[in-house]
């Protein structure tokens, strides 16, 4: 499995997981608590227990239970499944602060936005797909007013009454907090340095001292991580879907990605030749089910779901399942995959069914004119505020 | 610049990207009214020199390959020149240095021989017969790469085929 970000794998090592300390090591363990809470300078019972995955976060803001928000670079309304519950639940917010590079479309329901820095204007140590922490090196500034993450997060610190706890002039300086904060731990990177990075073009974890060459392929001498040292096959249990097809919805819609589009497309819409590539989102369709509909390459068609409709141009080519729609999730507002998925949940990983769901399809006359802001299905949800 | 184009998207997701081919006799060159399309010592045929292309289109037209592009802003024709800042410094091409499967590569003939497809620098296109400094990887049995244009020509022709015209 290839992961969907630069440093995907680095920060779901050190705590972007809402269950996580540095290393790897989990925030409901209290031997772990103990070391990390002396790291840090505070108390073991002033860090949080587990909190919320993020779609649990935006449920949670839907209900009421959640208040304030501070956003980082995440565009949920575009990537979360059920965008018209996200945007109901981002119009709930008492406080709601965003931080990113563009104003996305997310960053528009914001109280207070902070422009902050694109990966080229930051500077710092990340983990890429196969373990290796590599650097990346900032190679412009952040124009105007447009400020460094890290430095918005070391600011917001010092506003919160916290300042002496984030005493850091630069990334550098963070990360010299960071290794001793995951030595011991499962990813360690206590023997990692910028320098040592820079001279072998990156290291593997585990790297427990700096001495130690890193780890390039685990489980080399056979000593897994469970309780007997073997390597176990896992039975999943299958299940149906949370949004299962029946007469009504007969197919399978599926979303994904394209080539020349990344993610909610906060960058990749901003830039000429890549939307050239992909201009809009094209419903990849088998010729055999394009037939049944009448459907040809070009046409416009309307997907609908239990949550709310969608119409695109239809792609018709072998490539697909005759039972399943595929539709990229890179656009907003009335060009958005995530309008029609729905927010089941993986039991343990907390991923959304992005992948299943059921719908029907029809032949539409020309492109959906709603404005982009537009509320709830059209099927009698009344329209909350955007 | 490179050519990237899908066989046939419609059947296949299977892609293909293609450099210029740097043909040892460059038909682009040959058929430039203003002989700004030149060759170096070293094989690699250049986009056009600017103060002499007149963006004719010649070139773009009648390159068996397709590869070059005019480019209506600069009014010049451009296209891989193999990356000459960097091959005429021992580096690779941009391309075959960021390819991850290494589909497009920048190697010695010795490094190549461990594959499977053998790589061949002849190609026919109806009766022209072009060598280049660029391999395509083939079957083995396959010494020459033929194409005939006459055959996509024909191909909706139905009824003449079968009469046998």
């Amino acid at each position: 499995m290839i992961t969907g970000q630069g440093n995907g794998q680095g920060g779901r090592e050190h705590g972007q997981k809402c269950d996580q300390l540095p290393g790897q090591r989990s925030l409901a363990d209290p031997a772990a608590r103990a070391y990390v809470a002396g790291v840090w300078g505070i108390k073991p019972e002033e860090l949080p227990q587990p909190g919320y995955s993020a779609q649990e976060i935006m449920n949670a803001i839907h209900s009421g239970e959640i208040k304030g928000l501070l956003c980082m670079c995440f565009n949920p309304l575009v990537s979360l499944p059920d965008a018209n519950f996200t945007r109901e639940a981002l119009s709930k917010l008492e406080y709601f602060g965003v931080v990113d590079f563009f104003l996305s479309e997310t960053a528009h329901h914001a109280d207070v936005v902070m422009a902050g820095s694109l990966h080229e204007e930051e500077d710092g140590l990340g983990c890429s797909a196969e373990g290796r922490v590599i650097h990346w090196k900032n190679s412009i500034d952040p124009p105007g007013g447009a400020r460094r993450d890290s430095d918005i997060i070391i600011d917001l610190a010092h506003r919160l009454g916290r300042g002496q706890f984030f005493p850091f002039r630069n990334p550098a300086d963070i990360f010299e907090e960071l290794r001793v904060a995951s030595r011991g731990g499962v990813a360690d990177y206590y023997g990692i340095t910028y320098e040592r990075v820079d001279q072998q073009m990156g290291i593997f974890w585990p790297c427990p001292s700096l001495d130690h060459p890193g780890t390039p392929r685990l489980f080399v001498d056979k000593k897994f991580y469970t309780h007997d040292g073997k390597a176990h096959f896992n039975v999943t249990e299958w299940r149906p879907s949370g949004d299962p097809i029946n007469d009504e919805y007969p197919l399978f819609p599926t979303t994904g990605r394209v080539v020349s589009q990344y993610l909610s497309g906060t960058q990749t819409r901003r830039i000429g030749a890549l939307v050239d590539q992909s201009p809009e989102p094209r419903a990849e369709i088998h010729p055999r089910l394009a037939e049944q509909y009448a459907i040809k390459d070009g046409d416009w068609i309307t997907v609908t779901t239990r949550r709310d409709d969608l119409t695109i141009r239809a792609m018709v080519v072998r490539t697909i399942r005759p039972d399943t729609i595929f539709i990229p999730y890179h656009w907003a507002g009335t060009r958005s995959a995530n309008r029609l998925t729905h927010r089941t949940l993986d039991p343990r990983s907390k991923i959304p069914e992005f992948k299943v769901s059921a719908c029907r399809i029809v032949r539409a006359k020309g492109p959906d004119e709603s404005p982009d802001d537009r509320g709830a299905h059209k099927n009698g949800a009344s329209r909350k505020g955007a | 610049m490179i050519n990237f184009d899908f066989i046939e998207r419609k059947e296949s997701i299977r892609s293909a990207a293609y450099v210029c081919w740097h043909c040892d006799e460059p038909t682009c060159a040959q058929v430039c009214p203003a002989d700004a399309i030149k060759k170096g010592e070293d094989g690699i045929v250049h986009s056009s020199l600017k103060p002499r292309c007149i963006a004719c289109n010649n070139c773009v037209l009648a390159c068996p390959f397709g590869i070059p592009k005019m480019m209506i802003p600069e009014q010049q024709m451009m296209k891989c020149d193999m990356c000459y800042d960097r091959t005429s410094i021992g580096k690779r091409p941009m391309c075959a240095t960021v390819c991850p499967s290494q589909a497009l590569s920048y190697v010695r003939p010795e490094e190549i021989s461990s594959r499977r497809e053998k790589p061949t620098n002849i190609f026919y296109f109806g009766s022209q017969k072009i060598t280049t400094k660029v391999y395509m990887m083939a079957p083995a049995e396959r010494e020459a790469i033929a194409l005939d244009v006459v055959d996509y020509m024909w191909e909706e022709n139905h009824e003449l085929a079968a009469t046998g015209q």
